[in-house]
């Protein structure tokens, strides 16, 4: 055998490897028919992911400054992907001296028909003196 | 001083030496990575997911509103008059499936106040249990 043929063998087996790994792979189904009757559930015209990212930064910085954040993100439609994932993050700071910062994030968003993830993370400051800061994060999920 | 750049950056590495020996307690707290901090006097409050931790710069009260029940829409108005001792209303959760959230069933309070001699004075309640702690005392009723 040639050491050409050696080699045209060698990339034959290596392009058909991945082949084999797609057909062995995938997600692991537990319960394989009530998933597959989850990923039935998917209506029509409905996405198969949602992502949803909703980010706020607030600052009062001048003395007796007052700063006021809300921001509100929600599902319009009714729709239930088979993935959701919502993530919400705020900063609100309050740096100057009897100053008053405020920030309220609310998203509402749909249950994933297979799974739901959700992402909460703030960072609320008061530094100033006298100062104030109050910060609401609120993320939901529906039914 | 024959240098008149050399003076300038000697006035300005004094002025911040001054600036930094003379910065104020910044007290913080981080409730599942959430971070709320508050200066001297300041006051800072936060609700995330319906979990409320309020700090106050003199670290004389820390306040902390666990979940209860959830109330779709409802938000939990927190100020600078909570610290003195506002109602400890149930919070909504961050899901609204109540199938998902068994613990929602149960009203909850928790309320940690500390004062500056280190006093301590804990009311925490889990359903039908109500516990009152102090340094030397601890209480606990169940219904």
């Amino acid at each position: 055998m040639s050491f050409r043929t050696v080699i045209f063998a060698a990339l034959t087996v290596a392009s058909a490897l991945p082949a084999a790994a797609q057909e062995v792979g995938g997600m692991p189904l537990r319960g394989p028919m009530s998933q597959l009757e989850q990923i039935e559930q998917l209506r029509p015209g409905c996405p198969l992911s949602k992502t949803s990212v909703t980010v706020g930064v607030n600052k009062a910085l001048g003395a007796h400054g007052q700063a006021q954040q809300n921001l509100l993100t929600a599902n319009a439609g009714g729709c239930r992907p088979l993935v959701s994932t919502q993530v919400v993050a705020g900063v609100n700071l309050g740096l100057g001296p009897a100053s008053s910062a405020g920030q309220n994030i609310q998203t509402y968003g749909p249950r994933g028909l297979l799974a739901t993830t959700t992402y909460t993370h703030g960072y609320n400051l008061a530094a100033g003196p006298r100062s104030a800061a109050q910060q609401q994060l609120l993320n939901q999920i529906g039914r | 001083m024959s240098n008149p750049r050399s003076f300038a950056y000697v006035l300005i590495l004094t002025a911040a030496a001054c600036a930094s020996a003379s910065a104020d307690t910044l007290r913080c707290r981080s409730v599942n990575g959430n971070i709320t901090c508050s200066g001297s006097g300041a006051v800072s409050c936060q609700t995330v997911n319906g979990r409320t931790v309020c700090v106050g710069g003199h670290g004389d009260v820390v306040q902390s509103f666990g979940a209860g029940a959830p109330k779709p829409g409802a938000m939990q108005k927190i100020g600078p008059s909570d610290l003195e001792g506002g109602p400890d209303t149930p919070t909504n959760e961050g899901d609204l499936d109540e199938d998902t959230v068994p613990q929602s069933a149960k009203p909850q309070i928790f309320i940690d106040r500390r004062d500056s001699n280190g006093r301590t004075l804990l009311v925490e309640r889990n359903g039908e249990t109500l516990r009152l702690r102090t340094r030397h005392t601890t209480v606990t009723i169940d219904r």
